[in-house]
């Protein structure tokens, strides 16, 4: 039997079992939406149909094309926002995200690398043999050549409310699995992976005055590739995953008081007192 | 003598160069090359000054009038000839750390530019000053502007390929056939080449195909002409 698993689910029993089994076991989602999801979904659409264009040198609208998706993904259901936010400066900021994207990446110096038949390896779906027993699937948001270069690396783009640290972007083994992917699905053609990086979106107020930062897209931070061991590392991770999934053992984690993850649980109601109000049973596979 | 044919001309690697070096300068009369790695206020003592008087007095590095700090990933790396521990003579460098290898072909370069400094082939020193000259420099192909600390050498692998970044020597010996070029060209780039060269041609333009990996980046950066809708 093999276990298909992506970066998304193995981070999810990683962090907390009980979590997962309401997400994906018990298929539960909650009724209020976070509007980090819709937000970045906005954002992240009209950036990458961008970057498709860039490397085809075809033209295009991209603030059209982020006023449509702002429409798609925030319509019709119920956002929660994080304090001090509302739908307003949420548009404001994710406009404003987009409206710096064309210069950010004019300023990177990349270029998506285009596969085979030509076609931008963007937002790309990969399923890839993992450790005995297990498929890992994900989707790579950008390969892509460093102009100056030549070199090619996997690229995520990410929006967030903080930048990340070194030794995260050092130990994420997200980035350890796009290396792996990647390589195992185009290494016969373009050689392997030389870096692995996030390019972050930083949610930011859009200010009122001309002081204040308001929204930024710092430039790509790049790490070096793995190692081997780091990958076997990464492929042990989701061996151990596929395993708890397998044998069912959804159980709490550890942690403590300063890192626990349930104050940001989307599950939390639920998981302490029971309480099922504000969830519903998702129709869509995940 | 190996020499190595780079987009800027002909290169004799520095280890290549070493052996030469060592017998005049050997470690067993306590001789020895040492490298020292610093960030780039340490070459710039007064604004390093400025920004600590800021700083303590509580004052933002904006509002005194300084430039931002400058980036954490810029090192400066020297290598010193010493003698039984005292230094005799210096070449330093510039990178930013940004990609795989970077900080090793920093250190490299520093090291070769130490041994072209003290007669070991590689008047690099010379070619820095004539580079905004190139009607009359010797070398064939033209040498980079001005050098871009921000250009990232996230593929130098191996020591040639760091060594490319530096100009040639003129003393060295004109190739006979420089055709080894091509093999600084990735499959990486070789595939995104290729793909380019048929997106500019259905473009209607035929362009000249690549034979080095400074060419191949030119034409991966040339713009393909919108077709006007008909």
């Amino acid at each position: 039997m093999i276990t298909r698993i992506s970066y998304t689910r193995a981070q999810s029993i990683g962090t907390c079992g009980r979590a997962y089994r309401f997400r994906y076991i018990d298929r539960l989602e909650p009724v209020a939406t976070s509007i980090a999801m819709p937000f970045g979904k906005a954002v992240h659409g009209p950036v990458t149909d961008y970057v498709i264009a860039h490397a085809l040198s075809k033209p295009f609208d991209i603030m059209a094309n982020f006023e449509a998706a702002w429409v798609k993904h925030t319509s019709d259901q119920q956002l929660k926002y994080p304090m001090n936010w509302d739908a307003d400066s949420s548009y404001a900021a994710a406009k404003r995200l987009v409206e710096l994207f064309p210069e950010a990446w004019e300023k990177a110096q990349l270029v998506a690398v285009l596969d085979q038949s030509g076609a931008p390896l963007v937002e790309r779906w990969l399923v890839v043999p993992g450790p005995p027993g297990v498929e890992i699937e994900l989707r790579i948001d950008f390969l892509v050549m460093d102009l100056r270069s030549g070199a090619i690396g996997v690229l995520d783009a990410k929006t967030t409310s903080a930048e990340h640290c070194e030794a995260f972007g050092s130990n994420a083994l997200q980035l350890t699995t796009y290396q792996y992917a990647v390589d195992h699905a185009f290494a016969s053609c373009l050689g392997p992976v030389a870096n692995v990086g996030f390019m972050e979106f930083v949610k930011r107020k859009v200010p009122k005055g001309s002081k204040g930062q308001g929204p930024s897209i710092e430039p790509p931070t790049w790490y070096p590739r793995r190692s081997d061991e780091e990958v076997r590392e990464m492929l042990t991770a989701y061996a151990n995953a596929a395993r708890d999934i397998r044998d069912q053992r959804f159980h709490r984690p550890f942690f403590a008081s300063f890192n626990s993850p349930c104050n940001l649980c989307d599950y939390a109601r639920l998981c302490v007192h029971g309480d099922q109000q504000g969830y519903r049973l998702r129709t869509t596979s995940r | 003598m190996s020499t190595v044919y780079t987009e800027y001309g002909a290169y004799r690697p520095l280890s290549d160069r070493l052996p030469e070096f060592l017998d005049a300068y050997p470690p067993s009369q306590g001789y020895g090359i040492e490298i020292e790695v610093s960030d780039l206020l340490s070459i710039k003592p007064g604004l390093r000054s400025l920004y600590e008087a800021a700083i303590k007095s509580g004052v933002s590095i904006k509002s005194a009038g300084l430039p931002p700090l400058p980036s954490p990933s810029a090192i400066i790396v020297r290598a010193f000839l010493t003698r039984n521990g005292t230094r005799l003579t210096s070449a330093q460098t510039y990178q930013l750390v940004e990609f795989e290898k970077d900080l090793e072909c920093a250190e490299t370069r520093a090291r070769q530019r130490l041994v072209a400094a003290l007669g070991f082939d590689g008047s690099i020193l010379d070619r820095d000053e004539l580079v905004a000259l190139p009607a009359t420099t010797p070398v064939q192909h033209s040498a980079p502007a001005a050098a871009d600390p921000s250009v990232p050498t996230a593929d130098a692998v191996a020591e040639k390929s760091l060594e490319h970044s530096e100009p040639a020597s003129p003393a060295l010996p004109v190739p006979v056939a420089v055709s080894a070029s091509a093999t600084d060209l990735t499959p990486a780039l070789r595939s995104q080449v290729a793909m380019k060269i048929q997106m500019l041609r259905a473009a209607g333009i035929d362009p000249v195909e690549p034979t080095t990996k400074r060419e191949a980046l030119e034409l991966l950066r040339q713009p393909v002409p919108v077709k006007e809708p008909s």
